[in-house]
């Protein structure tokens, strides 16, 4: 029989649990990317069921279909140039009157509507009853009760959605678009519209906007009305408040429908989620939370992975070394170290690098599943006011901890474009794993049983550093008004594994197209500057770029070029530093080389390399991002920044410091 | 008539204005905060971001944000949530 195929869009607002619903539909059959020409991620994933293939496209969870951020406008544009047959609006069971409004939105477009209402359970345990068939009955939609954590409902839905498609039915605005105060200007202005907007844009819905001053509605009108504009213009002028009416209409029928359809049992009793709030975001028990859940999740993170990481590291030495011996004979020497050393060395790093940030985005996916992350961003609020940014900036800065390119990546939830460049040019600067690693190796070695003290300096280092940069640039190149700090704080609620898993999945996948192809191209390249023209590293042009820098690695304590040129390799991958420093001395790390290393350097010198390694500019896959999300210019800044930052911080170490050593 | 800054923890009234823009009051009514909406402070320390609580959503709001809503006095409408 022949298949049919037809197009679904899922829209809800943040925290209804669309990305739960979204997974559970469509399991790993869903493809990531962007939408065209924006930094805004798109899901759209296959529903195969019966003789229909359903495309299902996941829209950003906003709020409403305003012009005011891009996510909305997407989401609308969606609707109405796609067409998709059916939109899916999620609602959430437990805050239904407020999950409405979006849908309001939605039926103002008149596309054919069912609802999805989520978290019934949690709403059930809360006392909230919902007269699904009067719900039906009021809005002529299937409403279905939804717990897709629990993979309930989710079958129902998909029949529905089949239904409402064989139907063919056009919806219809269920209530006033307007209060009767302004329906008058609301129909002279559908009048001047008619016959003028082009073909996608339904009158009713483009008049209201147009009415309710949304910029985008009002360029195009302007566009479109040519010399009728002025006539237009004239009644938005005197009906500015208009707006409050258009709003207020959708409020009462939401309300009403709301009432008929909605009881609330135990209205007075106090959650589950207000007895934890009264800790967790307290603000003094709250900081104290935070910090014990962020070390439980490092150590837990290091303890878990980094066993996984040494085997993995030596099984790919291993393969290393066996493709190498199997296959040199059949190649020239150059090629042969290019493609094993260089290439595959790169590609070892990045495998080996896995581990930890599996077990990393693992944890931080469990703490944004329960609801804890939106708690995390209010409890740093205050602080993160200090360097001109707000609560939803930590978050980023939470994640670079585990690596910078799904910080950087992490910042688009920040909506203001000069707050989110600000945490993007301050992200490198939080202490990712690959130089944690790098620390721990050299550091036991240089200062021995002060050397945990010395890493816990040298992070609280790269923290002031970024405190100090944030507060500079949010006075200097940043300035300005602050932006607004507006946020949902979800009901705590327990995590479902399949959405964390696809969390962590996905995270990886990105983390491999975006940062591990660019770490094994370069490690090529780099490989090629530090063996050619002869083989001998030390002859080598990187070498003899290394010795031009002497005299600035002089006056940070380098005793010789091979340093420098051991942090120019950390622009490949931050943990390159130990395996050039290996080259370079001839001495691998596991036969001595922290020992050689630290026979070289002064305590001083010690000191400012590592300040400098841990400063040093970001690797070249969190440039990649940078680039990606920021464009060249905010890119060249942040190299530059770094690079000035930590050299000067190198200086400033072993000059100072020096003082009181010698 | 206060701004919602005033309100200390556990004290309700309801919003009788913005003092904001279009924008802010969009915003604001999208995540269910309109003339008239019942609105309870979860969470108001003196400094910080506060949390209220209204249709049954808690939401974070900065003191810049907050002190934009304005709201009814509470001596007349007190209806403080019981422990």
């Amino acid at each position: 029989m022949q298949q049919k195929h037809f197009k679904v869009a899922l829209i809800g607002q943040p925290n209804v649990g669309k990305s739960t619903v979204f997974n559970h539909l469509t399991g790993l059959n869903q493809h990531v990317g962007n939408w065209p020409g924006k930094t805004i991620e798109q899901k759209t994933g296959k529903i195969n069921y019966k003789d229909y293939v359903i495309e299902i496209c996941d829209l950003p969870g906003t709020y409403s279909l305003t012009s005011n951020s891009e996510e909305e406008r997407i989401s609308r544009d969606f609707i109405i140039k796609e067409k998709p047959e059916i939109v899916i609006v999620l609602l959430n069971a437990t805050s239904l009157e407020r999950s409405f409004y979006l849908l309001s939105e939605v039926l103002l477009l008149e596309v054919p509507t069912i609802l999805g209402i989520n978290m019934a359970d949690i709403a059930k345990a809360n006392g909230i009853e919902i007269n699904y068939s009067m719900l039906e009955e009021k809005l002529k939609i299937p409403a279905v009760e939804l717990v897709a954590s629990k993979n309930l409902g989710l079958y129902e839905l998909v029949e529905k959605t089949i239904e409402v498609y064989e139907k063919k039915q056009k919806s219809v605005l269920p209530f006033s678009a307007i209060k009767s105060t302004h329906k008058r200007e609301l129909d002279e202005l559908s009048e001047i519209l008619n016959g003028r907007i082009p073909k996608p844009y339904p009158l009713k819905w483009f008049s209201v906007k147009l009415l309710e001053g949304d910029k985008e509605i009002t360029e195009l009108s302007k566009k479109w009305l040519k010399d009728k504009w002025n006539e237009a213009h004239k009644i938005l002028e005197r009906h500015e408040d208009a707006y409050l009416d258009i709003v207020g209409s959708r409020y009462e029928w939401i309300s009403e429908i709301i009432s008929l359809t909605v009881k609330n049992q135990r209205p007075q009793e106090i959650l589950i989620t207000d007895r934890i709030d009264r800790y967790a975001t307290h603000p003094y028990w709250g900081m104290a939370l935070l910090l014990v859940i962020a070390a439980t999740i490092f150590s837990l993170t290091y303890l878990v992975a980094i066993p996984i990481v040494n085997l993995l590291s030596s099984g790919i030495s291993l393969l290393q070394s066996f493709l190498k011996d199997t296959f040199q004979s059949y190649l020239s020497p150059f090629f042969s170290g290019l493609l094993f050393d260089g290439v595959f060395g790169g590609a070892g790093m990045v495998i080996a690098f896995f581990p930890t940030l599996v077990f990393f985005f693992f944890f931080t996916g469990i703490l944004e599943d329960v609801g804890y992350l939106s708690r995390i961003a209010y409890i740093m609020d205050n602080f993160m006011h200090r360097i001109g940014l707000h609560g939803k900036s930590f978050l980023p800065f939470f994640l670079g901890f585990g690596c910078n390119v799904p910080a950087i990546l992490g910042t688009r939830i920040i909506e203001e474009k000069k707050a989110r460049m600000l945490t993007i040019v301050l992200s490198p600067f939080i202490p990712c794993t690959a130089r944690l690693a790098v620390l721990t190796f050299l550091a036991p070695a240089f200062f021995g049983r002060y050397s945990f003290l010395v890493m816990l300096a040298l992070i609280m280092v790269n923290l002031f550093a970024v405190f100090l940069i944030g507060k500079f640039l949010s006075k200097t190149l940043f300035k300005g008004e602050k932006s607004a700090f507006i946020m949902e704080l979800p009901l705590y609620h327990m995590p479902d594994f399949k959405t964390i898993s696809i969390y962590v999945y996905e995270n990886i996948k990105s983390f491999i197209a975006k940062a591990a192809t660019i770490i094994i191209l370069v490690a090529g390249i780099v490989w090629v500057l530090a063996n050619y023209p002869s083989g001998n590293i030390e002859e080598s042009i990187l070498a003899s770029f290394g010795k031009t820098l002497e005299p600035l690695g002089t006056l940070m304590g380098f005793p010789d070029w091979r340093l420098s040129v051991a942090l120019l390799t950390s622009f490949v991958a931050k943990e390159n530093t130990v395996a050039t420093l290996g080259i370079l001395y001839g001495v691998s790390p596991e036969t001595g080389l922290s020992e050689r290393v630290s026979s070289v350097l002064s305590f001083p010198a010690a000191l400012s390399f590592l300040i400098v390694q841990m400063l040093f500019i970001p690797c070249v896959a969190s440039v990649a991002v940078i680039r990606q999300e920021a464009g060249w210019r905010w890119t060249f800044l942040s190299i530059i920044l770094s690079l000035f930052v930590s050299v000067a911080a190198g200086i400033f170490t072993f000059q100072i410091i020096g003082l009181f050593y010698a | 008539m206060i701004d919602l800054l005033k309100l200390k923890n556990n004290e309700s009234s309801h919003i009788v204005g913005f003092e904001g823009g279009r924008g802010f009051v969009a915003r604001m009514a999208s995540m269910g905060l309109t003339i008239g909406s019942e609105i309870t402070v979860l969470q108001n320390y003196g400094k910080g971001p506060i949390i209220i609580l209204a249709k049954n959503t808690r939401i974070a709001l900065g003191r810049g944000e907050a002190q934009k809503i304005i709201v009814e006095e509470i001596s007349k409408c007190s209806k403080s949530i019981s422990k």
